[in-house]
């Protein structure tokens, strides 16, 4: 095999036509994902991280549409694909894991006869019943045989979520697309499912596109992350250049505003404001409104450049090289009572 | 009418309630004992913190505190009187308590305006004109008064739990039980809003119950925490001494599995994990409620339920051998 990128994203724009004007919910966005690699989408809701994850399995929602762009599969342009097609390589080549087990599973059959039809949908070839035992077995669920033979609700929510990840894992895909797997889960069962997930990808060389909105999930995951706000990337880096060093205001203040476990009672620094309504984007940069460092050059829209080895950011002040030095006013501490 | 100025501003003794269940398909009802046993305190103008994983009884607590639910067995008492006691008595110190729910748009009216809610708790009470309460209140949790006139609709999810809070501390009560109050908004607004949280209580001595499964946020606010497993309280310590020392091994397992925004500690992390879920409330565990998913259980707690004792300076836990220096808490590893 080549180093060619499992997914090649580029200036995906996916907009929806409302009532209240056009909104643009993916602008112009562009990412790879290497053989094998687990790249993190983070970012909060409304940032267009989901809606990234639709476009490319092709489930956008009406009334969204692609309006541009290219989606790259092994190579093969999604885009341009049939229905049928695209179907087909969806089931093959990608699998797809949910936030909701509960409604990923239907609850009208068992969950052998669900994964029976992932299988033979896409052209099943050998002994399916062996396949869905060992699927199973895989990922941990004691007595498959079992198990296959039983309902949705007559399982736990992590062993529902475990039965999800053998799904979009049974074709052995090259890649899987899982979109706040762990977000519905205690987080006793999320270290679980997360682990499992981990050993599953990296057993058969999977690559994974995570969307999350968790950064101890993506500290705990992935490879590279690519964090959007406001229907942009705007700044990718490699996961420990990211947290040790994020170069977009963004970034920065995401981080710093996840309360510390070991400090009680004390203040977190927090972004001012909340993001932009989507319908109503700010001029110039996006972010400008919340930003501590916005001066006159935030005013004109700036791009996603490269700011260091395999880190990009999308911000006037750190692509002309300085620093972004924490000010005081982001803090404050409270008296331990 | 007698004030014992001793008692803390609220006691919780021995708080029980059941539910009567019934599997489908099955004729015959099941006890579930969501809560089992209850005992807490909490003191005028701190905050109390009750952390646990879905279905340990976290919720139905929040709604006995407030009276939202009678109780099967057990007290509550607000300065040392019961919240019920028949008749007005009764019914005014239940109107003590204010609560926030988790998802802010249904707990309000969506065909009134923000205003006609917040103003809520003093309508009931029978204040004629509340709308300069509303106003000023409105301005207390960091929104413009003229947010009054909207609908709820109209405003941002983080907004809607701002003017939630607005109406949780209109008519003056003691305390605001949380019940998940942040958890359905995002990373950046939690914050916003636990800082908003520990200044209000600052500028106007409200105590609050923070009820949530994320320990870091639980942590953010309380002077006192209380893990709760099953029904049961596993352990209670003061926040400080349990970001330093959490005793359970349930306590443990939580602190490890959440996760920390940091790669290079992630990375090192031990497979410190819990095994399977939380077992069902109707039919618990013999002896330590735990004992099915602790790597430190002995026979001992397959028979012997561990009562709750002190481990030193009010720091209560429930387990047989935690703190046991010499039985030092390694939890064992295990691969899913």
């Amino acid at each position: 095999m080549t180093d060619r990128p499992v997914l090649r994203v580029e200036n995906l724009t996916t907009r929806f036509e409302t009532d209240h004007g056009a909104v643009t919910a993916v602008d112009s966005v562009s990412f790879e994902v290497a053989p094998g690699e687990t790249l993190g989408l983070v970012g909060e809701s409304g940032s267009g991280k989901s809606v990234t994850a639709m476009s490319v399995l092709g489930l956008v929602p009406k009334p969204g549409r692609i309006v541009d762009g290219t989606i790259e599969l092994n190579g093969t342009s999604l885009l341009k694909l049939s229905p049928e097609e695209l179907r087909r390589r969806r089931g093959t080549e990608c699998g797809m894991v949910f936030q909701n087990p509960m409604t990923a599973l239907n609850p009208s059959f068992s969950v052998g006869w669900q994964m029976r039809e992932a299988i033979t949908a896409h052209g099943a070839s050998g002994d399916v019943d062996a396949r869905i035992h060992r699927a199973l077995a895989d990922v941990g669920m004691p007595d498959p045989d079992r198990q296959a033979a039983s309902f949705p609700h007559q399982m736990s929510g992590g062993m529902r979520q475990r039965v999800v990840i053998a799904m979009g894992m049974i074709n052995d895909p090259q890649l899987l697309i899982a979109d706040e797997p762990t977000t519905a889960l205690d987080v006793t069962i999320q270290a679980q499912v997360l682990n499992l997930m981990k050993r599953l990808t990296r057993d058969h060389g999977t690559a994974l596109l995570l969307i999350t909105h968790n950064m101890g999930v993506v500290a705990n995951m992935c490879d590279r992350v690519a964090v959007m706000y406001a229907g942009e990337i705007v700044e990718e880096a490699p996961v420990d250049e990211l947290f040790a060093n994020s170069r977009h205001p963004y970034t920065r203040g995401l981080l710093r505003s996840i309360p510390n476990p070991d400090r009680p009672r004390e203040k977190t620094p927090t972004l001012p404001g909340a993001p932009p309504n989507m319908a109503q984007l700010p001029a110039g940069c996006r972010f400008r409104p919340r930003c501590v460092f916005a001066d006159a050059r935030c005013g004109a829209r700036p791009d996603l450049l490269t700011v260091g080895a395999r880190h990009k950011a999308r911000c006037w002040k750190t692509q002309a090289g300085e620093p972004l030095t924490e000010t005081d006013r982001m803090t404050e501490t409270l008296d331990a009572g | 009418m007698p004030d014992d100025r001793t008692a803390p501003l609220l006691q919780v003794e021995n708080l029980k309630r059941q539910f009567q269940v019934r599997q489908r398909g099955s004729r015959e009802s099941q006890l579930l004992r969501a809560v089992d046993g209850v005992s807490l305190h909490l003191e005028a103008g701190e905050s109390l913190g009750v952390v646990g994983e879905s279905g340990c009884g976290k919720s139905t607590l929040a709604r006995l505190i407030v009276g939202l639910l009678k109780p099967t067995e057990g007290r509550i008492l607000i300065d040392g009187q019961d919240i019920w006691t028949p008749g007005a008595a009764g019914r005014d110190r239940r109107r003590k308590f204010q609560m926030v729910f988790q998802n802010p748009a249904g707990s309000m009216n969506p065909r009134r305006t923000v205003g006609a809610s917040v103003a809520e708790p003093l309508t009931a009470k029978g204040v004629p004109n509340a709308s300069e309460a509303v106003e000023r209140m409105l301005e207390l949790v960091g929104l413009d008064p003229s947010m009054a006139s909207r609908k709820p609709h109209q405003l941002s999810g983080g907004q809607q739990q701002r003017a939630s809070i607005a109406r949780a501390l209109i008519a003056d009560p003691a305390i605001v039980v949380h019940d998940e109050s942040i958890a359905s908004l995002d990373i950046s607004l939690q914050a916003q809003i636990l800082n908003l949280l520990l200044d209000l209580q600052k500028d106007l001595g409200t105590s609050y119950i923070f009820i949530s499964h994320d320990l870091a946020a639980v942590q953010a606010i309380s002077h006192r925490v209380v893990v709760m497993y099953l029904g049961e309280v596993v352990e209670a310590s003061d926040s400080t001494t349990f970001a330093q020392r959490p005793l359970h091994p349930y306590s443990l397992a939580l602190r490890s599995a959440t996760l920390l925004p940091d790669p290079v500690h992630e990375r090192g992390r031990g497979d410190t994990l819990l095994r399977g879920d939380v077992p069902s409330p109707i039919n618990p565990p013999s002896g330590c409620r735990f004992h099915t998913r602790c790597p430190l259980a002995k026979d001992l707690c397959l028979q012997q339920k561990p009562a709750l004792r002190d481990a030193g300076s009010g720091h209560l836990v429930a387990c047989h051998y935690a703190g046991d220096t010499t039985r030092p808490l390694e939890m064992s590893e295990e691969v899913v």
